[in-house]
């Protein structure tokens, strides 16, 4: 097994700008952020709707450019997409017409693997998601709780340094949700990467990160920054406390 | 609850059973003269006629070159729509200028234009396979349009994250996405291929379903031509059903 090949490497938000404009009106929704995320770290932004947190998932990922300030990853200025980040949507975005097997091994074909590499490596991922059984079936075929975990497998793919997740869970069933936000907890400790989850969950960010960043207002900026405690008792405070920051 | 759908013994039954009861009651208004047997041959009649096409060899002969035809007509102008209509599909600013056009053209009955394919071309093959691509190719450019401009906008996402750029996000991504789409549109485009390919051919040629269809009706064989009739709506069933299986089989994955 290949694990904790992807080292994870830390992100440097600066003085980061994002607007757009739509029929000459300007709608600013990001404004001189600035946010540091730690080589290996797990960080939770949460927020309400339109707070900006899925659109600096977005920058990072490289799928969108800022309008002002720098997003470094691994002291590398972020001008696009790459190899080293992957994301992951709430909707899954399978192709449809590819297996679970095939899906795994698109991001092996971009970054020029040989086949019989790609293959080996693609079976490998969905067997660490457990899904080694449903290799050859289609997205059509899986269950949503499954076609995630195919996502999960085809983010990991190429060792990502960092990890990218927009609400990956919250289109599964509470059952269906616990299962997969346990696979994501042993996937960061098995491969070690950086990974940033944009999650509508309090309950999820406290479970599952080292750091939790809440974004508000518009435009988007931090309000708070909770490092989830062990203690039961500190943990629901923590819980109230981001909860009334939401304005829940 | 009860099962909404049938059990698999019975549905061949059920498939056949319409049929079965359209042939019999063609038979039955004949029977009683509620229609002239001379204008409207019964089926005891069409039978032998059928029979007498399919051992002479005549009917293999005209169904040979009426495929031929239809089929080379399908095959260009199938080539030219999803080739051109990826293209254009892709590219925002050629879509608007081209998709106007497209419309119009689709609009045009091709049977109007045949007048100007034999001026042009000449009576004959020709001319008839110009109008089976003319057919053809709109409802196959612009549903090939149409499904590469709307793409899952999620999976080309995806797609770039993973680091598909160019050539490869249109050949791996955009390509794959807009083929439920074409094939809709291959497959109107194989029905109208027949429709518009008989219609030329009982205008202007000397072979062909279609030319034995008005051949017959011209010399006063009625059962013949009712004969000719039947096959082609045999053929216009079969081609469906061979393209139904043919897509079940090259893309498994579709919606049915």
């Amino acid at each position: 097994m290949s694990a904790a090949t992807g080292i994870g490497q830390a992100v440097h938000v600066r003085g980061l700008d994002k607007r757009f404009s739509r029929r000459g009106a300007e709608n600013v929704v990001l404004e001189q952020l600035e946010l540091t995320i730690e080589a290996g770290e797990f960080v939770s932004l949460i927020g309400r709707s339109g707070c900006g947190k899925s659109t600096l998932l977005e920058l990072i990922a490289g799928l969108q450019q800022p309008s002002a300030g720098s997003i470094e990853v691994g002291g590398r200025a972020v001008s696009g997409p790459g190899p080293d980040r992957t994301i992951v949507f709430q909707q899954y975005a399978l192709f449809p017409w590819r297996t679970a097997l095939q899906n795994v091994m698109f991001p092996l074909e971009m970054a020029g693997s040989g086949r019989a590499e790609r293959r080996r490596i693609a079976r490998e991922r969905l067997e660490v998601v457990g899904l080694a059984h449903a290799a050859d079936r289609y997205a059509s075929e899986l269950s949503g709780g499954m076609q995630q975990r195919v996502g999960l497998a085809r983010a990991l793919a190429c060792d990502p340094q960092i990890l990218l997740l927009d609400e990956p869970f919250s289109g599964a069933d509470a059952i269906t949700r616990e299962g997969l936000q346990q696979l994501l907890a042993d996937l960061h400790r098995r491969f070690a990467s950086t990974v940033v989850l944009v999650t509508h969950s309090v309950d999820e960010a406290l479970r599952l990160s080292d750091r939790v960043v809440v974004l508000g207002g518009r435009p988007g900026r931090i309000v708070a920054e909770v490092r989830p405690s062990a203690d039961r008792d500190d943990a629901a405070a923590q819980r109230e406390q981001i909860l009334a920051l939401l304005g829940a | 609850m009860a099962d909404r759908h049938p059990a698999a013994w019975l549905k061949p039954l059920l498939w056949l059973l319409p049929i079965v009861a359209f042939v019999a009651l063609w038979q039955l208004v004949t029977e009683v003269d509620l229609v002239d047997p001379t204008l409207l041959s019964p089926p005891t009649d069409v039978a032998p006629a059928l029979w007498e096409i399919t051992s002479s060899g005549q009917l293999f002969s005209d169904l040979g070159s009426s495929l031929a035809r239809a089929g080379i007509g399908f095959a260009i102008a199938a080539v030219a729509g999803v080739v051109v209509g990826l293209a254009i599909g892709w590219i925002p600013t050629l879509r608007a200028f081209v998709s106007p056009l497209a419309e119009v053209f689709r609009q045009l009955p091709p049977l109007a234009l045949l007048p100007a394919f034999v001026l042009l071309l000449g009576l004959g093959m020709r001319s008839q396979v110009a109008m089976v691509i003319w057919a053809v190719v709109w409802p196959v450019l612009l549903s090939t349009v149409g499904g590469a401009a709307a793409v899952d906008a999620r999976l080309i996402k995806a797609a770039r994250s993973m680091g598909a750029t160019g050539w490869r996000l249109y050949a791996k991504v955009a390509f794959p996405g807009a083929l439920p789409s074409i094939v809709t549109g291959l497959r109107l485009g194989a029905s109208y291929a027949l429709l518009v390919l008989v219609s030329a051919e009982m205008i202007g040629a000397s072979s062909g379903i279609g030319y034995r269809v008005m051949e017959a009706s011209n010399t006063f064989r009625i059962p013949t031509m009712y004969a000719y009739i039947v096959v082609l709506a045999v053929v216009g069933v079969a081609l469906n059903y061979a393209l139904i299986v043919l897509v079940r089989r090259l893309f498994p994955w579709m919606p049915r």
